[in-house]
């Protein structure tokens, strides 16, 4: 009886390879964001095996010091980051150098070398964590990325496990497991700060298997 | 005891090391040193169809139209001689590099052999001839009680020949065998004498009276129990593979096809040798004369033949030559294996030759200076870094994660925007492709500069961060040359 559950469950697994997330997700399955609060609204962190869309639509959204954020809490827990920078806009000398010694920097120059970096990225399973920074990409460029590469990426993340961020600055990423919207409203005032994370604020605007809801936290 | 590997057709046999396929064709050797180049050796096939040794490359195409003309390659029969002498290094610490072609061992104290077994020597002689056989050469090998006696029977074989009785086996040689003068030899087969046991018959003394001071000679080659002293060798610890094409190669297939054979090769020797790859050095020549050279270190260091391949494949994928290649050589630097116990809880990369892969092809797509992990220079310049190879597996881990910035980050604009300022004290209005209008606040200047004790690396900066009117924070910069937006917070 018991090796008939343990073969549902493989088959349940293997047909419904999302399925696990849409209920309570355990913790082995997400990934510390280093944002207490973006963690809360996800249900323990970040997904592994699939994208996570950070929305930073309006100005001062707040999506570099996340991306900050998250590579500071990456290298403390001894990992490493392989972040693919859009158009080469990485803030790299505001960070310790043990905490950029974690750091794999691609720097591009366009959305679609970006792309290109993200396809051979995904392909080493070397690193489970990964960062696409689209954010100041023009919207033209980002137009012209097909629907297919994103399923493309999806089925290899779905092999990796690994967890990627793309943070863009419109809702682009179809096949997201989670589209969440970051603002933060920074001002003049933001630059005597040391530590932003308690001004960013997040709204879940979608993840998969659940219906469209509006959290909110931050 | 002693081993000698007698390889014959030496300088064929290194020539054709990599292109084994050829021995069943007619192929003749020619060395281009010469004034006029002849054939000195050929294969089987090519003697059999009228290509005879000294012949002119063209009498030789005379003779036999599809016979292969091949230049000797000194660099090629060096290579062959490392590869030889350490796998023999492998079975004995005593060897002698005694000809080209020709390697003599000591067995003498060898623990493997020391109860002289036939069964075990003839093993163990099979076992050496295999491990020279791997490198794409044909030896033969003979074993006997004197280096003398052991390169004969080396010589007289075609695969492995152990010799127990010296003096009978010695007294079978033809007297070719001990390499007479074509004169005294000549004057020997008019005497009837047609082995070595009958010319030792003769006695030294009477010899000597009628064939003077050379006859001393040859009782010496076919002494069976003077032990002369081996000139012992160490292999050099250097493993390198090269090749002269004979046509200027324009597509990468060919390359590559060589290069499989190079590093099954040197894996091969380097795994006889107990050594791995720690560097591996690629160097091509073109027809221009330019000579292209990449080193490119293995991240886990290996003897595992395909992963050096794939290694070389990447990098050959993102190289473009201005002109065919003529010549490949391929040299690697051996290390020794290391063991390494991970931490419990160690997150290290899954598998380093594949990041390395992976790094390789980040570096064709975006340029290798645009790949790394970011340094930052020791200098007040701001957003002054390089990118350095990531080196992961050694990377500290930081104590604390808050508290580590050291400024608010901005996303920085690479190459910063040129702008056009309106302000006598401070910046007033802005007109870039970034923000176009007055500018609600803007605090600053911060004043820097560096480097002026350096000419042409001076620089000096005014700073103001400023907020335009719908809620952008700009770095605004004014430089000798102009002002400039260096970056937006985000």
């Amino acid at each position: 009886m018991q090796t008939k559950v343990i073969e549902l469950r493989q088959l349940l697994a293997e047909r419904f390879t999302n399925a696990r997330r849409t209920g309570v997700s355990s913790l082995a399955d997400v990934v510390p964001s280093g944002v207490a609060t973006l963690d809360a609204l996800l249900d323990g962190g970040l997904p592994r095996g699939g994208f996570t869309e950070l929305v930073a639509e309006g100005h001062g959204s707040g999506s570099a010091q996340f991306l900050h954020l998250w590579l500071q809490r990456v290298a403390a827990d001894g990992r490493f980051l392989a972040l693919i920078d859009g158009v080469d806009n990485f803030d790299a000398t505001t960070e310790a150098p043990e905490v950029l010694a974690r750091l794999l920097w691609v720097r591009c120059r366009k959305a679609d070398e970006a792309l290109q970096a993200a396809d051979i990225l995904l392909r080493d399973r070397n690193f489970p964590l990964v960062a696409l920074d689209l954010r100041m990409n023009p919207p033209a460029q980002l137009r012209k990325i097909s629907s297919a590469v994103w399923h493309r990426f999806k089925r290899l993340l779905e092999q990796s496990q690994a967890t990627v961020v793309v943070v863009t600055s419109q809702p682009l990423v179809s096949g997201a497991l989670c589209r969440v919207r970051v603002e933060a409203g920074l001002g003049l005032e933001a630059l005597k700060e040391s530590r932003l994370e308690n001004r960013l604020r997040f709204t879940l605007l979608r993840q998969a298997g659940l219906e469209t809801g509006a959290a909110q936290a931050g | 005891m002693f081993a000698v590997v007698h390889i014959p057709q030496f300088a064929l046999q290194a020539a054709l090391r990599h292109e084994p396929e050829l021995w069943p064709k007619p192929v003749a050797l020619i060395d281009p040193e010469q004034t006029t180049p002849r054939v000195f050796e050929a294969t089987d096939v090519a003697l059999k169809s009228g290509v005879a040794i000294g012949q002119t490359a063209t009498q030789a195409l005379a003779r036999c139209r599809d016979v292969i003309i091949r230049h000797r390659s000194l660099k090629q029969e060096a290579a062959a001689t490392q590869a030889v002498l350490q796998s023999a290094d492998s079975f004995s610490p005593h060897i002698e590099a005694t000809a080209p072609g020709v390697c003599t061992l000591d067995l003498r104290g060898l623990t493997v052999l020391k109860d002289a077994d036939a069964a075990k020597v003839a093993a163990w002689a099979a076992r050496l001839r295999e491990s020279i056989v791997r490198l794409n050469l044909r030896p033969r090998v003979g074993i006997g009680p004197t280096p003398n006696v052991a390169r004969h029977a080396a010589r007289w074989t075609e695969t492995v020949e152990i010799v127990g009785d010296a003096r009978a086996f010695i007294a079978t040689l033809p007297v070719a065998a001990l390499e007479p003068s074509s004169d005294v030899e000549l004057i020997l087969h008019k005497w009837g004498i047609r082995t070595v046991g009958e010319l030792i018959a003769l006695g030294q003394e009477a010899l000597a009276d009628r064939l003077g001071l050379e006859a001393f000679a040859l009782f010496a080659a076919a002494s069976d129990n003077s032990v002369r002293l081996l000139k012992l060798v160490r292999p050099e610890e250097r493993f390198e593979e090269s090749f002269d094409f004979e046509q200027p190669v324009e597509t990468m297939e060919p390359l590559l096809f060589l290069l499989r054979r190079f590093v099954d090769q040197i894996g091969q020797r380097l795994e006889t040798t107990g050594f791995v790859a720690e560097m591996v050095t690629l160097r091509l020549r073109l027809d221009s004369g330019e000579v292209i050279e990449r080193r490119l270190r293995v991240p886990q260091p290996t003897r595992e033949a395909n992963v050096l391949f794939r290694m070389l494949q990447t990098h050959l994928e993102t190289l473009r030559t201005e002109s065919p290649i003529v010549m490949v050589a391929l040299t690697v630097d051996p290390t020794r294996p290391q063991q390494k116990q991970f931490g419990l809880f160690e997150v290290a990369l899954r598998d380093p030759q594949q990041f390395q892969e992976t790094l390789a092809r980040l570096s064709a797509l975006v340029g290798a200076e645009r790949v790394g992990s970011p340094v930052v220079e020791d200098t007040h310049r701001p957003d002054a870094f390089k990118l350095v190879p990531p080196d992961f597996e050694n990377a500290p881990v930081p104590v604390k994660a808050a508290s580590l910035l050291a400024a608010t980050p901005l996303r920085r604009l690479r190459p910063a925007l040129a702008a056009q300022v309106e302000g006598e004290q401070a910046p007033v209005s802005l007109q870039c492709s970034l923000a176009n209008g007055k500018l609600k606040i803007a605090v600053g200047p911060w004043r820097s500069s560096g480097q002026w004790w350096e000419a042409g690396k001076v620089w000096s900066r005014d700073e103001w961060d400023v907020a335009t009117r719908d809620g952008k924070v700009l770095r605004l910069v004014k430089r000798p040359e102009g002002w400039f937006v260096e970056g937006v917070l985000d």
